[in-house]
């Protein structure tokens, strides 16, 4: 099983879209799925038309299998399932002190899923601490920004420090508009510092902001769109990543 | 996830459309097509049903989609679905696990199947028409699916009406809609809940029975039977498992139709073998020698199998560096198979061996003699494979024991033969014994079988595949780096010859043990101390030899 994490410490910047659309087309492709809302404004929940509510709340979920398992919902596509957010996630943050609760909360799934994607709140907090101790890869949407080399070497030395090198971490390009110079100079210029960003980015597109009134994954209602492509490319990449980096880890 | 599913059987003489409309009313689902859909449903398992057997089945659905049309395979067992794997959209039906992207489908196929393929056993042609039990935010609490199937028989093109169900579908996390929704439709006039499912009555209306093939032996025998009698039933089994092999090896779907032939025929002769006097002299003598002829003339075409078979892991065995030179040689096997095939194909349309067939069925549906000439035959089978058992088992732990590090490999070639022999046998009368205990035997002989198997198999490889490259040679090969990839894999075969050979004496030791004996003398109803000392018994096993009852 893989635990991915959909993360970065600025908002919107294209996590949730990101989050909807791979764990739609990770289903599509065979696996089965779990798309873990995490962020309390449940904004994934939304797209998925799922309630988002959990009884007993986050508390619940993180300290009883049985728990983990009530909340989950069948979404309306074969092979995914959806984890809805809580109110009550607000005060997760004082509920995970421990570093490594989340990640024996998703223990008992293991069996049951073969992907598992966290759409994360920003910040860095105990919750995002939490999760950087449950997930073995970790998926970065950058807008090609002055800024976002910035907070993207924050974030890698964040982590360095915190000798988080488990990590498989896989930034890529979100919201890429190439009429502009600034994007097509970032996004050459960016990967040469960091060698693991992934090739495909994703356009900036509108198709992406009508998910909000369809209510649904792209390809479900723009299937040819480019962004749509865009993102089934992606997801095929970060496989390959997840599988390169099993099968180097194997041996031992 | 879908939780479980109600099948709901329905009143065919109305239409769907019209039951549509009430389900809809019953339930508070909406109608989401407002036509039929059709579905082709084909079911998938191998020839000897291995997912029906494992409480399995595997549905390829292909529908006349937008995007032209897609194959949704779906695997579905009476187990919880939290270990089911996630259905799968496909371009093209699978023929085998190899045609299935890696992932947890291919796993559990790939576990089920081994090297049988997958065929279409039954195909189903459905009008659908899809509901949904839907919340305010419209998403789908609940699903209903009403199909009309029908059957469709190969080669006809008549269909047979399976009638109309409804299937309510449960969603993870939204059970108590599911419940609401069931408890509606158990007060609609004309539903009832249904444990019928189609599958069967689709693979009768082919003329197969799900389950009617097993490569086991599957003979009842009782153990007052005459020996004649028990034999002839054994020998006519596998003469019914060596024809339902015929047509699969000759359209060479997988290799184990040719394999389980060549296991009838092994089977057949062993018994011949052990049972000699069961038969009259001739019957034995001419049967036994057309049974030997198709052994022989399978032999070709099973040995190129096995090397296409393991091509994978030899491949691997060696270094990358060599790994490309080996192409030819496969490329040399697949020419190799399609002709030894043909040549098969001409054996099997030749007279010889249309005369054995109706021949040897003849004699083994011919009433039984009432005085039968052969010693043996009217003897209760029962005593007669307590005996035979018992011997066999003697013999092997004699050879056995008599092997030491420097025994040449014939006598380890015989030892496995005995050990073939006494696993046939334990087979073929398994019916005369408490399943337990002939199942926990035969786990302790399949220890040392496995051994003696791997070592004679990589021998008779390695001999093989220097003949090959001889062969490959005087066809015109080459290319010298050919040739060394083809010594580096028969080098590799020999050092886990060596290896095997050196296994032999502790897995020797595994089986005779005296555990395993005493589980063999509980078998066999023996007291083995009594047998040697009481002078009467000693005389019985004394005449018992003269007539030939052991070798
Ligand atoms: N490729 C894109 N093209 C155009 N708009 C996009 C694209 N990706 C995301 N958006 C829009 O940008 C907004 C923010 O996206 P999204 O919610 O996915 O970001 P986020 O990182 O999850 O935000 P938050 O940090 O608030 O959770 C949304 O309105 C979304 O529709
Ligand atoms: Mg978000």
């Amino acid at each position: 099983m893989n635990t991915v994490a959909i993360y970065h410490i600025k908002g919107g910047v294209g996590k949730t879209a990101t989050a909807v659309n791979l764990s739609y087309l990770a289903a599509l492709s065979g696996q089965r799925v779990l798309l873990w809302d995490l962020d309390p404004q449940a904004a994934s929940s939304f797209y998925f038309r799922v309630k988002p509510k959990v009884k007993g709340g986050g508390q619940k979920l993180l300290h009883s299998d049985a728990g983990i398992f009530k909340a989950i919902r069948a979404s309306d596509y074969d092979n995914l399932d959806i984890l809805p957010a809580d109110f009550s996630y607000r005060k997760m943050d004082h509920q995970l002190e421990n570093k490594k609760i989340l990640k024996r909360a998703l223990e008992p799934l293991r069996e049951a899923y073969d992907l598992i994607l966290l759409d994360c709140a920003p910040n860095i907090t105990y919750v995002s601490e939490n999760i950087f101790r449950a997930c073995n890869a970790m998926i970065i949407p950058v807008i090609p920004t002055t800024l976002s080399l910035r907070t993207l070497e924050q974030l890698t030395n964040y982590l360095q420090t915190k000798e988080l090198t488990h990590m498989q971490l896989m930034p890529f390009f979100s919201m890429v508009d190439s009429r502009r110079k600034l994007h097509q100079d970032i996004t050459k210029s960016l990967p040469e510092k960091f060698p693991d960003f992934l090739n495909t980015y994703i356009p900036n597109a509108s198709e992406v902001e009508r998910m909000g009134i369809m209510r649904a994954p792209l390809p479900v209602f723009a299937n040819a769109s480019k962004p749509s492509r865009a993102y089934c490319y992606l997801l095929v990449e970060i496989m390959g990543r997840l599988r390169k980096d099993r099968a180097l880890k194997k041996p031992d | 996830m879908t939780q479980e599913a109600v099948i709901y059987a329905l009143d065919s003489a109305d239409q769907l459309t019209n039951w549509a409309e009430r389900i809809a009313i019953a339930t508070n689902a909406k109608i989401l097509s407002s036509h039929e859909e059709l579905v082709d449903i084909t079911f998938l398992d191998s020839f000897d049903w291995l997912f029906y057997s494992a409480g399995v089945q595997l549905l390829a659905e292909s529908r006349s989609g937008v995007d032209g049309k897609k194959i949704l395979l779906r695997w579905v067992s009476g187990g919880s679905s939290k270990r089911s794997p996630a259905v799968l959209y496909l371009d093209r039906l699978p023929k085998t696990a190899a045609d299935l992207p890696t992932g947890q489908m291919y796993d559990c196929i790939n576990k089920q199947l081994g090297f049988r393929s997958l065929l279409p056993v039954a195909s189903v042609h459905s009008r659908q028409i899809k509901l949904a039990i839907l919340d305010k935010e419209n998403k789908t609490r609940c699903r209903l699916i009403l199909e009309h199937n029908y059957a469709r028989p190969r080669g006809h093109n008549r269909s047979i009406d399976l009638g109309c169900r409804l299937r309510l579908e449960a969603l993870l996390g939204y059970e108590k809609v599911f419940n609401k929704a069931s408890k509606s439709l158990g007060k609609l006039k004309g539903v009832r809940r249904t444990q019928d499912d189609i599958f069967k009555n689709a693979v009768i209306v082919t003329g197969r029975t799900p389950g009617d093939y097993s490569s086991k032996i599957q003979v009842h025998l009782l153990s007052e039977w005459r020996v004649d009698r028990a034999c002839r039933e054994i020998l006519l089994a596998q003469l019914n498992q060596l024809e339902k092999n015929i047509e699969g090896t000759i359209a060479n779907t997988d290799t184990e139709f040719l394999h389980d032939l060549r296991v009838a025929i092994r089977r057949s002769r062993a018994l011949l073998s052990r049972m000699k006097n069961a038969f009259p002299k001739s019957i034995c003598h001419r049967f036994s020698k057309e049974l030997a002829w198709v052994g022989e003339i399978t032999t070709p075409l099973r040995d190129l199998d096995v090397f296409m078979i393991n091509f994978p892991v030899n491949r691997d065995s060696l270094v990358p560096e060599l790994r490309a030179n080996l192409a030819p040689f496969y490329e040399f096997l697949c020419t190799h198979h399609k002709a030894e095939q043909a040549v098969l194909i001409k054996h099997f349309n030749s007279r010889r061996f249309a005369n054995f067939r109706t021949k040897w069925r003849a004699y083994l549906e011919k009433p039984l003699p009432i005085r039968p000439r052969a010693g043996l035959s009217t003897k209760p089978i029962g005593e007669v494979a307590d005996k035979r058992i018992w011997k066999t088992y003697r013999r092997l732990i004699r050879e056995g024991k008599s092997i030491t590090p420097d025994s040449p490999a014939e006598d380890l070639h015989e030892l496995r033969k005995t050990c073939k022999k006494l696993r046939y046998l334990l087979e073929a009368f398994a019916s005369l014994y408490s399943k337990k205990e002939i199942k926990k035997i035969i786990n302790s002989l399949k220890i040392l079988q496995e051994n003696l198997g791997d070592f004679q198999d990589l021998y008779v490889q390695a001999t093989k595949l220097r003949d090959f490259s001889q062969v490959m040679s005087e066809e015109g090969e080459t290319r010298k780096e050919v040739f060394i990839a083809i010594r580096a894999l028969i080098k590799n075969m020999l050092i886990k010859k060596k290896l095997a050979r050196a296994e032999f004496a502790q897995r020797f030791s595994f089986f005779a043990t005296a555990q395993v004996e005493k589980e063999f003398r509980r078998l066999c109803r023996r007291d083995i101390s009594r047998d040697r000392k009481d002078p009467k018994k000693k005389k019985e096993l004394k005449r018992n030899k003269t007539v030939g009852l052991t070798k």
